[in-house]
């Protein structure tokens, strides 16, 4: 049995220890915002945080989740949305949409981390999460007005 | 006839003498028994020159860099890492671990991981060209060769600490198990332990150049 705290409430599975993350969000407790891209962190698409830091969650087996807290793209804005998805409405900023979850995550870590980012900053920090629409360019200028809402 | 048959035996026995010693003073780069008790300078710095081929192979050198982007991959293949990946990332939200694990993964192709997966401060960065007497001066200077984790974080490390560095470090372990495709470090980690000892009982002395 592994238990972990998932947006903010404590859950616990019955599941193999090398289980990636996303699986068990995915396949087991039906949370399917985290989305499935390449399985070899290499695309971004799965990207969730772990104690408040960006991971891909589809190399992280769920034994190295215990005990720690981890948050979702479901996690984030419950109550109402956040400055950096009010930032990505005002944008336009998703295209076809599958890669952008992902980037939410990454982009909150980064503002979470440091509230007003360089163009530099973005680039390193975002440089991970892939999109094949090519909407970099707006989820750049979201990045920045997300920072001057804040 | 007989004396020019002996003569022969005489020659080639004094050939093949002459092949071993210089054949142990090749392979006297990986001494295998140096008596901890007494090791000689000689010995120590022999045991150093194993030591330093080891620190400026690829599975060292690819983390330990000078700049604010790491190595990926090897031979001709050798570049920065994918993903436009930086030193500064640790500040911005991410970290070495948003991909690598604590341990390597079993399918091929996906991110190496060890404990504390991470960038080396750039002052301790080595080099395939980095000399044997620069690498010896880096480690023993306590303005560079301090912990970076830890209770002693920031403190200097004297020999005994960096014997235990590459002893139990799972890091540097890790650089002989780096999983599927990747070069392991050359040699064993016991001999690499062993002669980094040698160096540290022999004094730690420095080479020349």
């Amino acid at each position: 049995m592994i238990s972990f705290r998932l947006n903010g409430k404590q859950v616990s599975l019955d599941v193999e220890a090398d289980t990636p993350l996303l699986w068990v969000l995915r396949d087991h407790l039906e949370m399917t915002g985290t989305k499935y891209g390449c399985g070899a962190a290499m695309c971004g698409a799965c990207t969730v945080h772990l104690d408040g830091k960006a991971i891909r969650s589809c190399v992280k087996p769920i034994s190295d989740v215990a005990g720690h807290d981890v948050t979702t793209i479901e996690g984030i804005g419950t109550n109402q949305m956040t400055n950096v998805q009010r930032a990505w409405v005002a944008e336009c900023v998703p295209q076809c949409g599958y890669c952008q979850p992902g980037q939410i995550m990454s982009a909150t870590a980064l503002l979470k981390a440091k509230p007003s980012p360089t163009d530099e900053d973005i680039d390193a920090a975002m440089s991970g999460n892939l999109c094949r629409c090519g909407t970099y360019p707006r989820i750049r200028r979201a990045i920045h007005r997300a920072a001057k809402e804040k | 006839m007989r004396n020019f048959i002996n003569i022969f035996i005489a020659l080639a026995f004094g050939f093949f003498l002459v092949q071993c010693v210089s054949s142990q003073t090749d392979t006297a780069r990986t001494p295998s028994q140096v008596p901890s008790a007494s090791v000689s300078r000689e010995q120590a710095l022999v045991s150093f020159l194993y030591v330093h081929q080891i620190a400026i192979g690829t599975r060292c050198t690819n983390c330990h860099v000078t700049g604010e982007r790491p190595i990926q991959l090897e031979g001709l293949s050798r570049r920065f890492h994918n993903m436009n990946v930086q030193r500064k990332i640790v500040d911005l939200g991410h970290s070495c671990q948003t991909c690598h694990q604590e341990h390597n993964l079993d399918q091929p192709h996906l991110p190496p991981g060890a404990p504390h997966w991470g960038l080396p401060r750039p002052h301790k960065a080595v080099s395939a060209t980095t000399t044997p007497r620069q690498l010896c001066e880096l480690w023993l200077d306590p303005t560079r060769n301090e912990f970076e984790t830890g209770a002693n974080v920031d403190q200097p490390r004297t020999p005994a600490h960096l014997l235990e560095h590459v002893k139990n470090d799972p890091l540097v372990i890790w650089t002989w198990n780096p999983g599927s495709g990747r070069t392991p470090s050359a040699g064993t980690h016991a001999e690499f332990v062993k002669n980094f000892s040698t160096w540290v009982e022999g004094g730690t002395p420095c080479p020349i150049e």
